[in-house]
């Protein structure tokens, strides 16, 4: 990651798609090791969100099924 | 991971299977980005789950042998050392090849053996899920595919039909 100024207004779409690229083969170059301490960072948030995630299904149904009453 | 993979070498050396593969999400993981997946995939010869003579296939030895180590079965796998470890028996021809293929990747101190990239894509490819779909995409992309072995192996396994489609689908070039 760099850290000199940069302009959002000048940012064009083909910008964030070559920043995107570069961050994905920055991860892709990553140690093993270092990528499975990201997967298990990854798992933790999903933990975390898994309530929330179903709680929202829940309520997604209960809506559906008011709306098909 | 690297106690998990010394478990399943210990697995290898106590003649539980004759060997193993890492496949699936962490295989790609391996080559690609990370991102999030909920197990490990261990790919197993059929001979290792095949239970007398009429061939039924169970992973009651595996689990058993496990179990005594104290890595209970949870779900649709083992879970060892907070890794849901899930036993695939390499049933299809694309997953014998890729198991007897696998190369030797490294965890720290531990060796380990994993799905080559091109075998892992052509796995990805036959399994022909959308999510399968874009991890062969992203293979692609990441340049660690030698699409020569990969054509090889599409080919040798009749996948040519599912392998045009999802050229189409992802309006990719080879």
């Amino acid at each position: 990651m760099t850290t000199h100024d940069f302009d959002l207004s000048k940012m064009t779409v083909e910008d964030l798609f070559r920043a995107k690229e570069v961050r994905r083969k920055r991860l892709a170059d990553l140690p093993f090791e270092e990528k499975i301490k990201i997967v298990k960072q990854l798992q933790e948030v999903s933990r975390a969100l898994a309530p929330i995630r179903e709680a929202n299904r829940l309520k997604i149904g209960r809506k559906r099924d008011r709306v098909s009453d | 991971m690297e106690r998990v993979i010394q478990v399943l070498n210990r697995m290898q050396s106590d003649g539980v299977v004759e060997n193993y593969a890492i496949g699936g999400g962490i295989a790609a993981i391996y080559y690609i980005e990370p991102y999030d997946t909920k197990d490990l995939d261990i790919f197993i010869p059929v001979s290792a789950v095949t239970v007398g003579k009429a061939g039924l296939l169970s992973l009651a030895p595996i689990y058993s042998y496990l179990e005594k180590l104290g890595y209970p079965a949870v779900k649709e796998g083992v879970l060892i050392e907070d890794w849901l470890v899930q036993f695939i028996p390499a049933s299809e021809t694309t997953q014998e090849e890729a198991l007897k293929d696998a190369r030797t990747a490294k965890y720290d101190n531990t060796e380990t053996k994993i799905f080559s990239p091109e075998h892992l894509a052509a796995e990805l490819l036959r399994s022909g899920r959308l999510k399968d779909h874009v991890r062969v995409a992203t293979l692609m992309d990441s340049g660690k595919i030698d699409m020569n072995v990969f054509r090889g192996i599409v080919k040798k396994h009749g996948l040519e039909d599912k392998w045009n489609r999802l050229l189409k689908k992802f309006e990719l070039e080879e």
